[in-house]
């Protein structure tokens, strides 16, 4: 008897793919439509999660471009303090698809919020309302703010204008937006800075259909700059840390995971050159059994991270730098957990900075 | 001992104003003899003089690659911001805290070597103004001087975020903070050219004798 299902490949069968006796093997990433070479510059951007991406292509020998770094004079522990090489610019955690759009519009002279600044929570330095945790005791003033924007766009541009291969982590739909004119803030007013003004500011959780026409503008607008780049696409699988929908965080986390999947793989479709890479399934797979997660169910293990970043170089990296999983990390024990903890501590995430107290 | 001094480069001018040797007033170099070699005990008062010239480190002579700043006021310095770099002020915040680490470890090996004194921390002489001056009296930096002089504004911007730091530790640990003496200092904040000594960073024998004169009436009220 003759069925459509005969002769597909294993992984498209659950009882035969990977990793159901033995997690470690789980691989569920199909075809890539490129590879990166150790030449090319590969530009990174997103949430949380993204800073591993980040950090694991530089780690790996591979071309992580990084346009915005600190001065000379800033030793490199000073530097990553304070943010520098985190990411290819020193944007912070973009958060949104449409977080993306406006800094893209932003960074070209397109768009001006008037949300210009905010105060700190001392009442005296200054808080970049788009990248509120990005400077550790704020900024002296709104002239250095400026400054520093500047030099952040002029950077922004040249990783656009640079990059062979563009890696977007999208991590949350909830948002934050100035009513005046829509601009989207990582983080409420009042969290890290500002004043909460319930007339000013609203809550807005963006849909399967905002966040594609968002993150497609964004694409586009990449594309139509720099023809050549690729795109990789990840949705993070970091829980939200809270939800202003009025029901459980879990519930929303949910919602908005699907939205990003979504979002995500409809530029796959619509996009040549646009891959996406499933970490958010490697993470929350039933295979790896919540093994993944550290003890507060949200943050993510680097025995996780170092599953997905080998899967990412087993698939993408021409010269495979990282050999497979390595499996001494592979689960926590007592002797490694104060590096684990330094480990999850090391990751700048502004929605930490949400609580209900 | 009424009074042990002991710091680097900048007790040499408390030296020279000292002259003879004084009873109950003893300066130590800690270039010249390891803070444990020291065998004064129970000395009433402590002058800590550790470092102070991690600003002049950073900022006397131009970076190759120049950088802008804000001073304490907020103000991008220099004005002129052409083809600098900003570090924002609170990065080289932490710049200079990286640069002082060592000095602040020897405060507080200090501080644990004499738990019962009363313990002054003196600040460095705050950076000269004149170009000139420091263009004629280089002293180390000599070899660096073809990249330029920094600019005035933001020499002094570098110094004032070292004095923050130093009033902290101060504070942390108790002691009395001791800025530049009034007179050596110009209105704007510089060290007045009467008291430069001949190379970039360091008070001359006048300056000693303020310091002196200045530790002197403290121990006097602290008395």
């Amino acid at each position: 008897m003759k069925h459509p299902y005969i002769g597909l490949p294993d992984q498209q069968f659950w009882k035969k793919s990977t990793g159901l006796t033995d997690h470690t093997s789980f691989d569920p990433v199909g075809d890539v439509p490129f590879r990166i070479g150790s030449n090319d510059r590969v530009v990174t951007a997103g949430s949380c999660f993204a800073q591993h991406v980040a950090r694991y292509i530089s780690d790996a020998g591979f071309y992580h471009y990084i346009t915005e770094t600190a001065h000379p004079l800033v030793p490199e522990a000073v530097a990553q303090l304070q943010n520098y090489g985190m990411f290819s610019a020193r944007y912070g955690n973009v958060y949104t698809a449409r977080q993306l759009k406006q800094l893209l519009l932003r960074a070209y002279g397109e768009y001006k919020p008037e949300t210009t600044h905010w105060l700190a929570k001392n009442g005296k330095s200054i808080v970049d309302p788009f990248r509120p945790q990005i400077q550790p005791g704020g900024f002296a003033s709104v002239e250095e703010l400026e400054a520093d924007q500047e030099q952040h766009f002029e950077a922004v541009r040249a990783a656009i204008e640079g990059a062979d291969v563009f890696v977007f982590t999208l991590g949350l739909t909830e948002c934050w937006i100035d009513k005046k004119d829509g601009a989207a803030l990582p983080l409420a007013p009042g969290v890290a800075g500002g004043t909460y003004a319930p007339d000013r500011y609203g809550f807005h959780n963006f849909d399967e259909v905002e966040t594609s026409d968002d993150l497609h503008f964004a694409l586009k607008f990449i594309r139509e700059i720099n023809p050549k780049v690729k795109f990789i696409l990840t949705v993070s699988p970091v829980p939200l840390n809270a939800t202003m929908e009025p029901r459980h965080v879990f519930e929303s986390t949910t919602w908005s995971k699907a939205v990003l999947r979504i979002a995500a793989e409809k530029m796959r479709r619509q996009m040549p050159d646009c891959a996406y890479f499933p970490s958010y399934e490697i993470i929350t797979s039933p295979h790896v059994r919540g093994r993944y997660f550290a003890a507060d169910a949200r943050s993510v293990l680097p025995a996780g991270v170092n599953h997905v970043m080998g899967l990412f170089s087993k698939h993408y990296f021409e010269e495979e730098t990282l050999h497979g999983i390595p499996q001494e990390t592979m689960d926590e024990t007592a002797e490694d957990a104060v590096e684990i903890m330094e480990h999850l501590m090391s990751v700048l995430c502004d929605e930490e900075a949400i609580s209900n107290r | 001992m009424d009074l042990l001094v002991l710091g680097m480069s900048h007790v040499e001018c408390i030296q020279r104003a000292m002259g003879e040797p004084q009873e109950n007033l003893r300066i130590i170099n800690l270039r010249n003899v390891a803070l444990e070699d020291i065998r004064v005990t129970n000395p009433k008062s402590v002058a800590i003089l550790a470092g102070g010239n991690q600003h002049a480190v950073l900022g006397l002579i131009e970076h190759p690659k120049r950088f802008c700043t804000s001073d304490s006021q907020g103000n991008l310095v220099p004005s002129d911001t052409t083809a600098r770099q900003l570090i924002p002020r609170q990065v080289l915040r932490n710049v200079v805290k990286d640069q002082s680490r060592r000095f602040f470890g020897i405060t507080r090996a200090i501080h644990d070597k004499y738990p019962h004194a009363e313990f002054f921390h003196v600040l460095s002489p705050p950076p000269v103004e004149d170009t000139k001056h420091l263009q004629e009296n280089p002293g180390v930096f000599r070899s660096r001087l073809h990249l330029g002089i920094s600019p005035p504004e933001l020499r002094k911007a570098i110094y004032d975020l070292q004095a923050e730091l130093y009033a902290e530790l101060a504070t942390e640990l108790g002691a009395t903070l001791l800025s530049p003496p009034a007179p050596a200092v110009t209105q704007d904040g510089f060290l007045h050219s009467d008291y430069c000594n001949n190379d970039p960073t360091h008070g001359n024998t006048a300056y000693g004798a303020l310091l002196l004169s200045l530790l002197r009436s403290d121990l006097t009220e602290a008395a």
